[in-house]
């Protein structure tokens, strides 16, 4: 099921540009338009001054006319460079605020895509480049204006400079086009070679930036210093700077031949300008003001050209970075969510879960994750998943709870296969905590009740707290409930350890309060005291609820109504725990495995003994 | 930033100078690009400046055809030369400056290499760490600053006495009128250009105060910004939750309340970008009296109208030059108060590396650590994580450490690796004090697999070794030994093979039991008399952890030992048990002992944990 993205046209892409500067700023575009004039103005006046001054000087009529002459023109450009000043310090704060807007669409649609999409690599990839394009200040869609401004002056001094050229020679324009034309095609040879080896360079940087990241994080830094391991990363390091040396050395061969043709072609333009133009003047048909003029006409001309040429080459590959970001918020959905089925009369009471002959394989895999699964959950039912790591447990759970659809059957819930529900409201049906988290930076509160602070149940916290163990912390916290989580955002945050981030993620979902509960290895970071508190609460946080409770370790689901181990990507046994032993299959053996080492009687001392 | 710190002017010239050999030192290349850019950007435009006079003068003049094919010939061959080489070192310093961010890293990397542990996890140090990238990479305060205007600086110093040169004429020539000839209008063009240049300074200083607080006043909402923007939407670990919990709800109010804060600033926005207007304003102003200046003289016919040309571009260029030098050193005295910043927390000292004694490689392999009444607070907390903590240990003995999480038993293993050193007390090897040994040597002594240890993404060998240089059957036989060598024959690339799929498409993804083991393989390879395991079962499943266990007589041979679980059951193969409790060590024996005491932590702590397996 590969994807591909869509082919926007350049002139689409740039569109799309325009309607979300127009949808959210308006005024920038304003701006853009003043900048244009102001863009175009100044260089024109600039051109005239020395003309209409030189001109006034050699016909020498009077100092006062002169001094008016002065201070007309060159107060306009003062002015007008001022006035260039300020709009460019508007769209420079105006731009950095449409990239947040950027930010929001691109976040809205990581947060609420199809979680299939998330594990997608082709989908996460298009994200990291739209995050790219409008991260930084410098990035592509934040500066896109910048490009316009230059295209569209470059169609104005364009236009305008040829009205003055045609006056002394057409030929001359003629000229003029085709040099500034070729050395533009010099310089994209340049361009062309570093796109097509950036990634060469782009691979040792990689390296690089994972070193750094590598010697800065936190949880390597005991490695690092018992091992030794300073001098091994700093030589890899080095290595690559040797690479990148080499790189460069390459390129810079390749720059120093292009600009060598490209300054060619521009000496062959003056030295063709100057010579025209001196048989002109020689010839007495151009006075000084107009050899002035028309000299400032000609070196000026290239530039406004290689404005066009050069700003809509950039327009096109700006293209191909818009066109990643609108197939990314493109992104085809499969769940429904308007269309789909309300749960709202489902939220009350628990239903029968089944899944029919599913089978499950991630994007990309070689082997099927999970196979022939045919499971019924009937309501109110407490189920346990066991089975080694990479056994599948997970995956099922995903399945359950619809996070991912199943690559073949169906899983139906209270009879309808959950493909037919509104998704976003079917998961409100369950409670969960997952061994991968997601807390917010708020408050505590908020944290527990995924709310907002006005709309939270402090009492129901309090309880859900109490049940999770978590009460005694956080009520002699100097803020309590109102303390804020995470340090990384929060200088004043409460540190949670392992353990009682387990315990906040099991107050949440009791507070959430959903026919389904569902703990996927809920007891890993918890020590046996808070693990057995657990198990003697299960009972009361899961009654009147349907709950699956996930773990590697045997013993943990045994309080379960019925244990499904799961090996090797499908259900190898099931029943209640008294009954797999009595099997004396997989679980017995397993199960054994680890009992034995809490034997206390003879028979088992001497199994250990044997192995010593 | 306060208005107080100010420095003087020799500490500014030290810590540019620094700035310069840290630039020189970690972003390759760059250095050279901006001195060569600098010189030939400001010389460039005198060329033609001077010659095109010359052409005019001759065409208002003589029309001398031969003087003008040579002044015509002249400037357009230093303008090819000039081209080449400028359009060379624009294209490589544009490049060069583009990747100076990745570099940056580095300078950060290598202190936090050098830096002690404590200091690693001391939240201050780190907090001040964070600071100082955020500045550099959100505003490029500091070292980019320097990249940024050392450049212009240069060019503007030079444009100076360029101009200068270039208008001594302009001042020494004499008209006709003595009203234009009158040293009053020299004085009054200068007082223009400083009055444009003080204005221009006074308001780049304002602005930036500007700046810094509006900074500030954003800091908070930007970093929960970057929460809901960045962090919520691209740590995957995050996505079910997001869904279950629709945390896309907060995460949009919270994006769109930020933007409005944000755009609430308005009249910081209009007050800055006046500021700014009304400077390029001034500026203008100068550039009105020097021509009003030069037009007259002209006039008057104190020189030719080709000589207009060169004086006001010479005089702009003055103008530009004072501007670049003035914009140079003012910056400079913003971004030296940030380089001494980020230099004071480059230079915190390392007090690890104090200690000198090597360690004797004693051949008989007799180790002897005692821990006497070791008390130990982790820096910026009030409550002892270990309290009055005093044991011996010897050669050749297998200890196991239990307790609850938060017992103490990792933070006892830290401070025996010296990762942190005690509050109180001391710990010695061979009855010296450890802090006296010197410290990387010291550190050889163990090997230590901690329960968050780290693999990188080199090769597997690589790894085992932590180095370049990797002895094969050294490290296949720690392989081996630590259980590695089912998986490892599958790899058609032996030791070579890559671990993950960052940087080479095929490196081998591994699970968390097979990182274990060859985390296990790192720690025997470096085949230190003291092996440390911290809970090096916690990620495996039954079935490798018992593999695990009873393997594990073979796999330290004759090493002494340390264990630590929270699990009892992993420890009973051990004849000797402490017991950790509340940073205490509370009960030592070996299993049959502890579980006599019936009253003991140990008895309870088991129960807890084997009623689950129908057994007591």
């Amino acid at each position: 099921m590969s994807y591909k993205p869509k082919q926007y046209t350049a002139i689409s892409n740039m569109l799309f540009c325009l309607k979300c500067t127009a949808g959210y700023i308006p005024s920038l575009l304003l701006w853009v338009a003043f900048s244009v004039f102001v863009k175009v103005a100044i260089p024109v006046l600039e051109m005239y001054i020395p003309k209409i001054i030189l001109t006034e000087i050699t016909a020498g009529k009077s100092w006062q006319g002169l001094v008016i002459v002065v201070l007309i023109f060159t107060l306009s450009l003062a002015f007008l460079g001022a006035f260039s000043k300020f709009c460019e310090r508007c769209i420079y704060d105006k731009k950095n605020m449409i990239g947040r807007y950027y930010i929001r669409l691109i976040s809205h649609k990581a947060l609420t895509t199809d979680y299939a999409n998330r594990e997608s690599e082709n989908f996460r990839t298009l994200q990291e480049e739209s995050y790219q394009m409008c991260q930084s200040n410098e990035s592509t869609l934040r500066n896109i204006y910048y490009v316009w401004i230059s295209f569209f002056a470059g169609v104005f001094g364009f236009a305008f400079y040829s009205a003055i050229l045609t006056q002394i020679n057409i030929i001359i324009l003629l000229f003029l086009i085709s040099t500034t034309t070729a050395s533009y095609f010099i310089g994209l040879r340049v361009t062309k070679w570093s796109d097509n080896n950036s990634a060469e360079r782009a691979k040792y940087h990689h390296k690089l930036g994972y070193i750094d990241a590598a010697a800065e994080d936190i949880k390597s830094a005991k490695d690092i210093r018992l091992y030794n391991m300073e001098g091994w990363l700093q030589r890899i390091y080095s290595d690559n700077i040797e690479k990148i040396a080499a790189w460069y050395k390459r390129y810079d061969r390749l720059v120093l031949k292009t600009t060598l043709a490209n300054s060619g072609v521009s000496l062959l333009r003056e030295g063709i300008a100057y010579g025209y133009l001196i048989y002109l003047a020689i010839n007495g048909q151009i006075g000084v003001g107009d050899f002035v003029l028309y000299f400032a006409a000609i070196t000026g001309f290239s530039g406004w050209l290689g404005n066009i040429i050069g700003q809509l080459t950039e327009m096109k590959r700006i293209s191909i970075y818009v066109s990643k970001i609108r197939s990314y918020l493109d992104y085809p959905e499969i769940f429904k969510r308007e269309r789909g089925i309300s749960t709202d009369e489902k939220l009350y009471s628990p239903c029968r879960i089944e899944l029919k002959n599913v089978r499950y394989r991630y994007l990309g895999a070689e082997v099927d994750a999970l196979r022939n699964i045919n499971l019924i959950i009937e309501k109110g039912e407490h189920i346990g998943i066991v089975g080694l790591n990479g056994a599948g447990k997970t995956t099922l759970v995903k399945l359950i709870c619809g996070l991912v659809d199943p690559t073949e059957g169906e899983v139906l819930y209270d009879g309808v296969n959950i493909r037919e529900y509104n998704r976003v409201e079917f998961y409100r049906l369950f409670s969960a905590v997952f061994q991968q988290y997601s807390l917010l930076s708020l408050s505590i509160n908020e944290v527990v009740a995924e709310a907002q602070a006005d709309k939270v149940d402090a009492a129901r916290v309090e309880g859900c707290l109490k049940t999770a163990g978590l009460w005694d912390k956080v009520s002699s916290l100097p803020h309590g409930t109102k303390s804020l989580y995470d340090k990384g955002v929060n200088d004043d945050a409460v540190v949670f350890s392992g353990g009682e981030t387990q315990k906040l993620l099991l107050a949440r979902a009791i507070y959430k309060n959903a026919p389904v509960l569902i703990l996927d290895e809920p007891t890993a970071a918890l020590d046996p005291i808070a693990e057995h508190k657990l198990y003697d609460d299960y009972h009361n946080i899961t009654s009147g609820k349907t709950s699956v409770f996930v773990s590697h370790r045997l013993a943990s689901t045994r309080f379960c109504d019925r244990i499904i181990l799961i090996n090797g990507g499908s259900i190898e046994e099931a029943g209640t725990h008294t009954k797999l032993l009595q099997n004396k299959g997989l679980y017995f053996n397993l199960f054994e495995t680890q009992a034995k080492y809490y034997r206390e009687n003879a028979e088992s001392e001497a199994a250990l003994n044997e192995e010593n | 930033m306060k208005k107080t710190d100010k420095l003087s002017v020799s500490e500014r010239i030290s810590l540019t100078l620094r700035a310069y050999k840290t630039i020189k030192k970690y972003v390759p290349g760059l250095m050279p690009a901006i001195l060569i850019k600098a010189l030939v950007t400001a010389l460039h435009p005198f060329a033609t400046i001077w010659f095109s006079a010359r052409i005019l003068n001759e065409i208002a003049g003589e029309k001398n055809l031969q003087a003008l094919i040579i002044l015509a010939l002249s400037v357009v061959i230093i303008n090819f030369i000039i081209s080449v080489v400028k359009g060379r070192i624009d294209i490589l310093h544009g490049e060069r400056e583009n990747q100076m961010w990745r570099y940056f890293s580095k300078v950060f990397a290598d202190k936090q290499l050098s830096m002690d542990y404590v200091d690693i996890e001391d939240v201050n140090i780190q907090k001040r760490k964070d600071k100082e990238k955020y500045n550099l990479f959100n505003f490029g305060n500091g070292l980019a600053q320097f990249v940024w205007t050392i450049n212009s600086t240069i060019e503007g110093a030079v444009s100076i006495i360029a101009s200068v040169a270039m208008v001594v004429t302009l001042f020494t020539s004499t008209s006709e009128n003595a009203v234009v000839n009158s040293p009053v209008w020299v004085l009054a063009v200068f007082a223009v250009i400083v009055i444009g240049m003080l204005a221009n300074s006074k308001v780049f200083k304002k602005n930036n105060d500007m700046f810094m607080a509006w900074s500030e006043r954003l800091t908070p909402f930007n970093r929960l910004y970057g929460f809901f923007g960045f962090t919520l939407c691209k740590d995957n670990e995050r996505a079910k939750d997001v869904r279950i919990y629709r945390q896309d709800i907060p995460a949009d109010a919270g994006l769109r309340k930020l933007e409005e804060r944000e755009k609430a600033e308005r009249s910081y926005y209009l007050k800055y970008n006046i500021g700014e207007a009304a400077a390029a304003l001034v500026t203008g102003l100068n550039y009105v009296v020097c021509y009003l200046f030069v037009a007259l003289k002209a006039f008057f016919g104190a020189f030719g109208v080709g000589s207009v040309v060169q004086y006001v571009g010479a005089l702009g260029r003055f103008a530009d030059g004072i501007q670049k030098l003035i914009y140079g050193i003012t910056d400079n005295a913003v971004y030296t108060i940030h380089l001494k910043n980020l230099y004071e927390f480059l230079d915190l000292p390392n007090r690890k590396y104090q200690g000198t004694t090597p360690v004797k490689k004693r051949r008989d392999n007799e180790y002897k650590i005692e821990f006497n009444n070791v008390s130990f607070k982790y820096p910026g907390t009030e409550t002892y994580a270990l309290k009055n903590l005093s044991f011996k240990f010897n050669t050749g003995n297998r200890m196991a450490v239990v307790g609850m999480n938060g017992s103490g038993k990792t933070t006892m293993i830290k401070l025996l690796c010296r990762l942190y050193d005690p509050t109180e007390g001391e710990i010695t090897l061979n009855g010296i004090n450890i802090m006296e040994y010197d410290y990387i040597a010291y550190t050889s002594v163990f090997s230590v697999v901690f329960q968050d240890f780290k693999l990188f993404s080199f090769s597997i060998g690589q790894n085992v070794a932590t180095d370049i240089a990797v002895d094969d059957r050294k490290a296949i036989d720690s392989l081996s030994k630590a259980g590695f060598s089912e998986r490892f024959v599958s790899m058609p690339k032996g030791l070579d093979t890559p671990l993950y799929k960052d940087f080479e498409e095929d490196g081998v993804e591994i699970s968390g039991g097979e990182a274990q083991k060859i985390a296990l393989a790192r720690a025997l390879y470096k085949d230190a008399p003291f092996i440390v395991l911290d809970e090096p079962t916690a990620a495996l499943d039954p079935i490798a952890e018992f593999e695990i266990y009873s393997r594990f007589n073979e796999i330290v041979g004759d090493k002494t030992a340390i264990y630590i679980s929270h699990r009892l059951s992993s420890c009973r193969f051990c004849d000797d048990i402490a017991v950790f409790h509340e940073g205490e060590l509370i009960q030592r024996g070996s299993h049959d002992a502890l579980f006599s005491d019936k009253s003991g932590k140990y008895y309870e702590l088991w129960n807890a944990q084997a009623q689950y397996y129908g057994v007591r």
